[in-house]
């Protein structure tokens, strides 16, 4: 059963330039927790590096939330989780030999050409050109190594996600496992093509797990990155490590791995870009004597501090709006965002979520004001009284795509 | 007489849904669509649909770039633009909007971040519910499977469209920034301020003997048997089943819902396959 329609309020905001200050009462944002982001500082990025703006126009709106809402205390980057592995290897690898680590029988292997500019005419390499070589010795050539889920004559009517010219197979259990080599026998395309053979055993219990220690980071700041690969009894060592950078542009950096521990200090001075930066981990470990690889990757967001909130603010609790005014320092031109959620006090003293509101304008450098609107229907809706929270508070550069400040505990109002 | 007094008292009652205008939305999935209503839907799905609307030609087929990254004048402000124009030049104020996989992320963007653009609260506040048909709310390990370091397979078809930035965003660790960052409607995360409402495809069944499998297309259906093996063993062949549930809240799984008790590939969520059209139909 569907649920009913929910309640929204809309306010369009009729502020030209900076919002008028709300003169009731002055309060200070908490000082934020070492979990929280907050720039310190702000900057002015030159023209050339600012993003293309998207509006001028202030609106604000604000909808009730689930009183069961919580916002959790710090952010939880993503923790990546890996049964696989990819490399990108040229002709002469493929035809010389590539080894091929595999805990388990039935790995699933995908070869595909990388295209090279505006090349055309792509050959795949046939599954029946593939030759297997056991941990043992033992050879499987005319594809006897392989179960093909689709012959790549198939791939290329069937309209996949993957290049037409990819090869799809399972490793045949006859096979075995470990360290296995894989032969190309025949390419149409030349020794020094490049192929990405990206290997997957689903059903392994060896995995690689990695998490940046943080989700966004401020531009000259370093990402740690936090590892282990295990299986469902012990953690192992890893050997062979390596981390790489790379940014929404595609620029790819190395990162220093110092026993053990992966880190890279990010760039200063990078250009306001959207998208994310992302984290390729390539670790190897010996397992009961067998090599064993695993490839994870994760991603983060990195800002320049264009603008920041300052720790003074003002509440405004008139009949018929609870307002908390913003003060910004805008260092770069730009359309900024606060948002924030409003929580208040049950008759057993618990904290339950009542609302979210959003502001958002377009500020010239210096001074600012952003302010936050609850309409005080959703407070009496709630059945929650004071004192009041402002959580999960919130500065985004929208031209940019940039997180500039979360914090979880922000404020407690107590009129 | 008594059918007009009886309607009469009946609007009396409910008065919101009598002077209620209503129309539905058709948001496709990735790639660039000029004529989605031919190409990604086919217009027997949405004639089908339409059908439930007190006046069936209060309907809109989306067409927009949806290889951008979502929040893009190219996506997100052309499809608040197709909407913002539909609502007011029709004065609909009660909108159905159907989305299927990306798409659902991308009204998802404008439900979660209203003050992006002026247009968005007037959009949001005429939504009555999304209902989103497999939609890539946590992203596909598929999206990640064809990026490489800095090697992006260029991938085919229409699973994953030919462009760069809507692949790269729907990577399992790309969603899950965004998800934490800037969209609702995701576990520990504020709600979206209207109902999101996903049918999540379970399986994909191809049998050259089986004519459940040609709905939609045997070729579709057959590739996606293939990404299959990426994904876990609850899957349409493109989202994993938790990717589907991952925002909002469950409508139904495909086999307590549909005609037979048939899984819906993803390429049958979005065709009109085991009933699923009169199911929409009916929620209008």
């Amino acid at each position: 059963m569907k649920k009913p329609q929910m309640k929204t309020l809309f306010l369009l905001a009729l502020l030209v330039g900076a919002s008028v200050a709300w003169a009731t009462t002055p309060v200070k944002i908490a000082k934020p927790a070492a979990t929280d982001l907050r720039a310190d500082h702000v900057v002015t990025m030159p023209a050339t590096k600012r993003p293309f703006p998207v509006s001028r126009d202030a609106v604000d709106m604000n909808w009730a939330m689930a009183a069961e809402t919580e916002v959790s205390p710090t952010a939880q980057p993503h923790i990546a989780a890996s049964k696989g592995y990819w490399r990108v290897v040229d002709g002469t690898t493929l035809a010389d030999g590539m080894m091929l680590p595999v805990t388990q029988t039935g790995a699933l292997v995908r070869i595909s050409p990388v295209p090279q500019a505006a090349e055309q005419n792509l050959q795949a390499i046939s599954a029946q050109d593939v030759v297997l070589v056991s941990e043992t010795g033992e050879a499987f050539s005319m594809g006897s190594g392989t179960r093909p889920l689709l012959d790549p004559n198939m791939v290329r009517a069937k309209d996949l996600p993957f290049n037409e010219t990819t090869s799809v197979f399972y490793l045949n259990d006859a096979v075995g496992s470990g360290e296995l080599t894989l032969f190309v026998e025949r390419m149409a395309l030349g020794l020094d093509h490049r192929y990405v053979v990206h290997v997957l055993e689903h059903d392994s219990d060896v995995a690689l797990h990695m998490q940046a220690n943080h989700d966004t980071y401020f531009a000259g700041q370093m990402v740690e990155i936090d590892y282990e690969i295990s299986n469902l009894e012990q953690t192992f060592s890893a050997a062979n490590l390596r981390g790489r950078l790379i940014d929404p542009a595609g620029n790819s950096y190395d990162m220093h791995v110092v026993n053990g521990q992966v880190s890279y200090t990010l760039p200063s001075n990078s250009a306001v870009k959207q998208g994310l930066w992302q984290v390729e981990l390539t670790v190897e470990a010996e397992i009961a004597g067998t090599l064993v690889r695993r490839d994870a990757r994760t991603a983060f967001a990195v800002s320049q501090p264009t603008a920041r909130l300052r720790n003074n603010a003002v509440v405004d609790m008139a009949a018929d709006i609870l307002a908390v005014d913003l003060t910004l320092d805008v260092g770069t031109p730009g359309r900024y965002e606060a948002r924030a959620m409003l929580f208040g006090t049950n008759d057993a003293g618990e904290s339950k979520a009542i609302a979210v509101s959003h502001v958002a304008n377009w500020f010239a450098a210096g001074e600012a004001h952003l302010t936050l609107r609850f309409d005080t229907d959703l407070l009496e809706a709630s059945g929650l009284q004071a004192p009041y929270q402002i959580k999960d508070l919130r500065l985004i550069h929208q031209d940019a795509m940039s997180l500039l400040h979360r914090q979880a505990q922000a404020l407690t109002i107590n009129p | 007489m008594f059918n007009t007094w009886s309607t009469l008292l009946l609007c009396l009652g409910f008065s919101t849904l009598c002077l209620a205008n209503t129309g539905v939305a058709f948001v496709h999935g990735t790639g660039s669509q000029t004529d989605a209503l031919n190409d990604y839907w086919k217009s027997e799905f949405v004639n089908s649909v339409r059908q439930g609307l007190p006046n069936s030609n209060n309907y809109v087929v989306i067409n927009c770039d949806f290889e951008q990254y979502m929040w893009t004048s190219g996506a997100a402000g052309c499809l608040a633009g197709q909407l913002h124009n539909f609502i007011t030049s029709k004065n609909i104020t009660d909108l159905v909007v159907i989305t299927h996989s990306n798409g659902g992320n991308v009204m998802r963007w404008i439900m979660s971040n209203p003050t992006w653009d002026s247009r968005y609260p007037t959009i949001i506040n005429a939504i009555r519910w999304v209902n989103a048909l497999a939609p890539s709310s946590l992203g596909t390990p598929l999206a990640d499977a064809v990026q490489s370091g800095t090697v992006f397979e260029q991938a085919v078809g229409w699973l994953l469209g030919y462009g760069n930035d809507a692949v790269r965003m729907q990577q399992t660790s790309w969603m899950a920034y965004y998800n934490s960052n800037y969209l609702y409607g995701t576990a520990g995360r504020p709600s979206l301020p209207k109902g999101f409402w996903n049918v999540v495809g379970t399986d994909v069944e191809t049998s050259i003997f089986d004519g459940d499998s040609y709905c939609g297309g045997y070729d579709l259906n057959l590739g996606l048997e293939v990404t299959q093996a990426w994904l876990a063993s609850c899957s349409d062949g493109f989202l994993e089943c938790t990717s589907q549930a991952g925002a909002g809240s469950v409508w139904f799984y495909d086999t307590s819902a549909t005609a037979g008790a048939e899984p819906l590939s993803h390429n049958q969520s979005r065709r009109k396959c085991f009933g699923l059209d009169v199911i929409l139909r009916n929620d209008l």
